[in-house]
């Protein structure tokens, strides 16, 4: 049943998001686009660039892939998935029944989990790389883009607004 | 905690949800404007340490900083409807922006503003995966395990679960070994 693989899929995601939420794009990329084909890479994308435009968290990305997935239902399960765990650590982790954060073997899980999904990113990034600049007036709004976020302070939003701009001049 | 706080603090967290606009720092300083200097109801401190505790767990750490102030405000109850309403904003945002996908996607014009947006997201991300590496892989382990993650993950297609696990035992791993 899809509601349930959603529910299962994006808890894991969740559990194994350390170093939060903006590494986990890796972790989500891999089981929506290359493990189950539910999103394709420029669907993703968009995705991606919602999570950008929106406030709150960027795993809220779940809400997006579920919905295109099993519609109003999709959504819900996948963002409870996403959620659920981690907030049920958080909590106990406040209340001290156990100090989960202080253990030091969940420290150390951390410390090693944290680096690999960062270099996942890498891959997802490389991927696409692949499904955008396969023409080089793409590769040109993506080096512009790239530019203006690191020397002015242009918001995210403003920037995507800018490549959007482009992509539909470039038409 | 009597009902009606509880409905006035799940307002208050339908705001701080609707203004946290730019990831985990702006999430923090919106809760400590609105929690800490607008109705002072917990100190930087309580803030400072909810993060400490709250980065080293697995998950989206914006959401947990609120669930764990959420407890703190009035126990499980309180934390349940407190993070719920932090998301709500944004998870009908992105719900509506789902929905208005799926129906425009295949417009001519939607295509080609969807490949200028991907070019720009690329960029991001890039900038992204800078900001946490330069956080992050501070040490040469660190280093040699995020670069390892991303050899496996991108040559052999390892399923990512794994990856991470086996990245997370190997740590563990070494920290018993050291002693």
């Amino acid at each position: 049943m899809v509601y349930l693989e959603l529910f299962t899929r994006f808890m894991i995601i969740s559990l194994l998001a350390f170093g939060g939420g903006q590494a986990a794009l890796s972790l989500i990329e891999r089981v929506a686009v290359q493990d189950t084909g539910w999103l394709t890479p420029s669907s993703f994308g968009a995705a991606v660039a919602f999570a950008y435009v929106t406030p709150g968290p960027v795993l809220i990305i779940a809400t997006f892939v579920g919905q295109q997935v099993g519609g109003l239902l999709g959504a819900l399960t996948a963002t409870l998935g996403a959620f659920l765990a981690p907030w049920a650590l958080a909590a106990a982790t406040a209340q001290q029944v156990k100090r989960f954060a202080q253990d030091e073997h969940l420290r150390a899980f951390g410390a090693g989990a944290a680096p690999a999904v960062i270099g996942m990113l890498g891959v997802t990034v490389l991927d696409l790389c692949r499904e955008t600049f396969a023409s080089w007036p793409y590769l040109a709004v993506g080096v512009l883009v790239f530019a203006l976020a690191v020397w002015t302070r242009i918001p995210p939003v403003f920037l995507l607004g800018v490549g959007g701009l482009l992509g539909w001049l470039l038409a | 905690m009597a009902p009606a706080s509880l409905a006035r603090l799940g307002w208050l967290f339908l705001r701080i949800g609707a203004l946290a606009f730019g990831g985990l720092g702006a999430t923090v300083a919106v809760i400590q404007r609105e929690l800490v200097q607008r109705h002072r109801l917990m100190t930087m401190t309580d803030v400072t340490e909810a993060l400490t505790y709250t980065k080293l767990l697995p998950g989206s750490t914006a959401v947990q900083l609120v669930a764990y102030l959420g407890w703190r405000l009035g126990g499980w109850p309180a934390s349940a409807v407190l993070t719920a309403c932090f998301l709500l904003p944004s998870g009908l945002l992105m719900l509506a922006l789902a929905y208005g996908y799926s129906s425009l996607a295949h417009f001519p014009a939607v295509v080609a503003i969807r490949h200028g947006v991907l070019a720009a997201v690329v960029a991001l991300l890039l900038l992204t995966m800078h900001q946490l590496a330069r956080s992050t892989l501070t040490t040469p382990t660190a280093q040699a395990l995020a670069l390892g993650a991303f050899v496996v993950v991108g040559l052999l297609h390892i399923n990512s679960a794994w990856v991470v696990i086996g990245a997370g035992v190997l740590s563990m791993t070494l920290l018993t070994a050291r002693r």
